[in-house]
């Protein structure tokens, strides 16, 4: 009886090894996955995401994809395009200034 | 068999820490960008500048999360109308399929512009992450990463200019690139 305890004690069973690598695999899979969640990459992948979504999304909706084009829809296109650009300023909306030295009041050398 | 046992064991143990060590070791955190910075930059303020920087610090943090939040707030609005511009040539592109127009070169142009979208989210995000994260540095133990985080700041300020730049001259060109084309092979 005592022999017959001390032969099971000392056997690992198969299901407990099974059981061990699995989880260990599961944990090794599960913390870098958690650390990609938690990483700039993956705000950045979502920012992506809801862009192309957006993008889609738009495209389902009221575009016409079937009329033949003229040469003029292009041209009336071109103007659309120009009027629209005009709400975009760059160095106006991604001025250096905003964080110079001078502006924010720092030391400048 | 015991023996056996514990190495195994150990050896579960080293297989598990030791992809975890490597992970932690790649993980940029915000302080560690500005850690390095301070480093690359070889940033030594003196201390009228560092009494300066202090002083201005807590102030200027809340202008520069104040910043992040209307430079995010642009780039959505320009992402919207670069991606409003994008579908109008996705359809564009969809017609001239439907009546066998070749019109690759709007394939081409959008090809373009979902690279250089792409290149402003990127930029655009890396620079709104280093404003907050330098409108949350300690001020009174690191005045020399608040100063190092601006200079890292302006650098990728200077990236988002040249990649909005970028997506705009696409669009200001096209009608030489893109359009021109098209139109004489519609007129043909």
């Amino acid at each position: 009886m005592h022999g017959d305890i001390e032969k099971k004690l000392e056997g690992l069973h198969p299901m407990t090894a099974i059981m061990g690598a699995v989880t260990i695999s599961i944990v090794m899979v599960f913390i870098p996955f958690m650390m990609f969640l938690h990483s700039s990459a993956y705000e950045t992948v979502k920012q992506i995401k809801i862009g192309s979504q957006l993008s889609a999304a738009n495209l389902n909706g009221s575009y016409d994809v079937k009329s033949p084009v003229n040469a003029i829809d292009i041209a009336n296109y071109e103007a659309t395009l120009r009027q629209k650009l005009t709400t975009i300023n760059n160095s106006a909306d991604f001025n250096q200034n905003d964080i110079s030295n001078q502006t924010l009041g720092l030391p400048t050398n | 068999m015991k023996i056996q046992r514990f190495a195994l064991l150990v050896l579960a143990f080293i297989t598990i820490l030791l992809p975890l060590e490597v992970g932690a070791q790649s993980v940029v955190t915000p302080d560690s960008v500005l850690s390095k910075a301070v480093s690359d930059q070889q940033l030594a303020l003196s201390a009228d500048s560092k009494a300066i920087v202090v002083a201005r610090c807590v102030p200027l943090q809340a202008q520069l999360s104040q910043l992040s939040s209307r430079t995010a707030a642009t780039i959505h609005l320009y992402l919207d109308t670069y991606g409003s511009t994008m579908n109008d040539l996705q359809a564009f592109e969809l017609r001239l399929a439907r009546q066998g127009v070749d019109g690759s070169e709007i394939d081409l142009l959008i090809g373009k512009m979902r690279g250089a979208m792409d290149n402003l989210t990127i930029s655009g995000s890396t620079y709104t992450g280093t404003l907050n994260t330098v409108a949350s540095v300690d001020c009174v133990n690191q005045p020399e990463e608040f100063v190092a985080g601006i200079v890292l700041a302006r650098a990728q300020l200077s990236q988002l200019q040249k990649n909005a730049n970028q997506i705009e001259r696409l669009l200001t060109d096209a009608p030489s690139s893109t359009f021109g084309q098209i139109i004489k092979r519609l007129s043909a």
